[in-house]
């Protein structure tokens, strides 16, 4: 009984109930230095390549790295980028104010879970672009127009 | 006798503004042939309307205005100070079609930014952001940074006259051929080489780290421009924390130091004389400064040496380059001690080379006042009848005299000015004193760390401000001082 009750409260201390946002944990660091987080955030960029693992960026208000050690990262789907929305995901992990592997400060992923999937964004064009564009066009070639009309002219008399 | 202006003047200096515009022009053509290849249509619509505007704009000015009279120094320093606001004005417009800036002045204060090399960003959810837009941001840095009149010096035949004073308009204090246009043609030489060797050696490492070939090469393009030309900005909102890459960490530092050093240096190294890098003045004040300040920071930070290299040391040479680079996360800079920041405004506050790309009161200005008032020491120490001379190498051996101590002196006490300037302005909308100068010096001396009052939400009036900051810093006030007596005296008639 003592053994479970002690399981028990090591899990309510070390997993947080609910998650937190990036700035929240960057904003107090060092209350969060060392401990299990549980942020929710928008995968963003690329995954990026290191020898001993792989780094995510996550971006709430700011930005940090999540690195995975092993593979559960191939999971996301959808990186945040100009054309995609990026999965959201919900990532357990633990805070290093400076990391002792990395310098820097990151999660160190241990469980991820997809809670929005991304999507691939439809890219609608408005219409007044492709008209002014037309309407720049014509004024453009008009000008142009007259400025060879003008450079012919300014030549012959200067010939002459 | 002040010189009076009548319309032909005007008319002259309108009608090579409109030849600067129609270059700038097609410089557009570069990020409207990437949104094409990347098939992102509505930057490519941006980027189409851009430059058919600009290139309108420039035709009209052309044939509206004709070129009757030959432009001098004044005629010069306007065109300058004018090409600037236009080309921001201009160069804002794709941004605020993108749809990521809150209002036109917004993009305005990027494209400001762009240009005049600083990296302040007001740019909302940046990592959404098309990669054409974003090469768009990058390539403003290298255009202002080779100098946007300096681009159109090469290229304008009938402009040969003035552009001398043109050239050295552009905050360039030093000429390195009598001949203005082959001044210009080598730093374009300089900068392309440097730019093979810099994108090959970027997209070598962001392909390592897995990024894709087309994401690898433009990433590579932008952290160029943005390193070379110590512009700062990046494809990221998180900077270069972003790579969690000690290599390009590395890797940018060169380039912020290479960018950061006298074109004038990088001719004699490459040209003349190797060893000049061992006896130049610049480059003395330079380690002199690093030594002192990256002591003093080692002490304010938490002593221990790698965290106080990778963390205290980047943040250094990236404000002592003007870059403007951070390899921190979001907090870790306001976390900084009062005395680590301080020792930063110092560095940002100082700048790099004479005829580089960085902002400040640069090195060569430094060293002149500092040896001008140890040499006014040693005077009064030493006997009367006693004559004395300071001397000092740059590129060859010199003597110190009067004329640069002065205008030495001057652009000091400007900088100065300038820098209190934005530090009132933020002090009265309710900032605290060191992050008010810690972002007026940055935004003046052209260099774009932020402790965060630069952000979408400040006050329009400090956005502004920054604005004019940026404007006069890159163009070392001189310029724009001229441009607005020019425009003065006009009223008097």
């Amino acid at each position: 009984m003592k053994r479970l009750s002690f399981i028990f409260l090591t899990l309510i201390l070390t997993f947080p109930l609910y998650s937190l946002k990036i700035e929240e944990i960057l904003k107090n660091p060092s209350f969060f230095d060392g401990k299990v987080v549980k942020i929710e955030a928008e995968v963003i960029g690329q995954p990026l390549k290191e020898k001993e693992g792989v780094w995510i960026n996550v971006k709430g208000k700011t930005t940090i790295g999540v690195f995975f050690k092993d593979s559960s990262w191939k999971m996301i789907k959808h990186f945040g980028s100009y054309k995609e929305k990026g999965d959201i995901l919900e990532i357990e992990g633990i805070f290093h104010k400076n990391c002792p592997q990395h310098k820097i400060p990151d999660i160190h992923a241990l469980r991820i879970r997809i809670k929005k999937e991304g999507f691939f964004k439809k890219e609608i064009i408005p219409s007044y672009k492709i008209k002014i564009s037309l309407i720049l066009g014509i004024i453009c070639l008009t000008l142009l127009g007259v400025y060879f009309i003008k450079d012919k002219i300014w030549k012959k008399k200067s010939l002459s | 006798m002040i010189f009076s202006p009548d319309k032909e003047d005007f008319f002259a200096i309108f009608h090579i503004l409109g030849k600067i515009m129609v270059g700038l022009a097609f410089f557009f053509l570069i990020p409207l042939s990437c949104a094409l290849l990347l098939q992102e249509f509505n930057p490519f619509y941006d980027f189409l309307i851009s430059f058919l505007a600009t290139l309108s704009l420039g035709i009209f000015m052309i044939l509206v205005f004709p070129y009757k009279k030959e432009i001098g120094w004044m005629h010069s320093f306007f065109i300058v100070s004018l090409s600037w606001l236009f080309a921001s004005l201009l160069g804002a417009l794709p941004l605020y079609l993108s749809s990521h800036f809150r209002s036109f002045l917004d993009a305005w204060f990027e494209a400001m930014s762009g240009f005049a090399t600083t990296g302040l960003s007001l740019v909302e959810d940046l990592d959404h952001l098309s990669l054409s837009c974003n090469l768009w941001r990058h390539l403003m840095m290298f255009i202002g940074g080779q100098g946007i009149v300096l681009a159109g010096i090469s290229l304008l035949a009938s402009t040969r006259k003035g552009s001398v004073s043109l050239y050295l308009g552009e905050a360039r204090g030093e000429k390195i051929f009598p001949n203005i246009i082959a001044t210009a043609r080598f730093i374009w030489k300089v900068s392309f080489i440097y730019l093979g060797i810099g994108v090959s050696i970027y997209t070598f490492i962001l392909l390592k780290k897995g990024l894709s070939v087309s994401k690898a090469l433009i990433e590579a393009f932008c952290l160029f421009f943005a390193s070379f030309d110590t512009g700062g900005f990046t494809p990221h909102a998180a900077s270069i924390f972003y790579y969690h890459s000690f290599i390009l960490e590395i890797v940018t530092l060169v380039f912020m130091i290479l960018g950061a050093m006298n074109f004038n240096l990088h001719f004699w190294i490459w040209q003349k004389d190797s060893r000049e890098i061992f006896k130049n003045f610049e480059i003395k004040v330079f380690l002199a400064s690093l030594f002192l300040l990256t002591t003093l920071l080692y002490f304010s930070l938490d002593k221990n040496s790698f965290l106080s290299f990778r963390k205290g040391f980047y943040q250094l040479i990236s404000a002592h380059t003007g870059c403007g680079f951070t390899n921190l996360a979001s907090f870790e800079l306001n976390k900084f001690s009062q005395s680590s920041l301080f020792l930063l405004i110092i560095a940002m506050a100082i700048g790099g080379g004479v005829c580089s790309t960085t902002g400040g009161i640069k090195l060569m200005r430094l060293g002149l006042v500092i040896k001008a008032i140890f040499g006014e020491i040693k005077r009064i120490i030493m006997p009367y009848k006693a004559v004395y001379k300071e001397s000092f190498h740059h590129l060859e051996d010199k003597v110190l005299e009067f004329p640069p101590i002065r205008e030495a002196f001057i652009v000091t006490g400007v900088y100065f000015f300038f820098y209190l300037l934005g530090t009132i302005v933020a002090l009265f909308y309710g900032y605290p004193l060191i992050y008010s100068l810690f972002e007026s010096v940055s935004a003046t001396a052209n260099v774009g760390l932020s402790l965060g009052i630069t952000n979408p939400a400040m006050p329009s009036f400090l956005k502004i401000i920054y604005i004019f900051q940026m404007w006069l810093g890159r163009l070392e006030f001189l310029s724009v001082f001229i441009a607005l007596g020019y425009s003065l005296s006009l009223l008097k008639k």
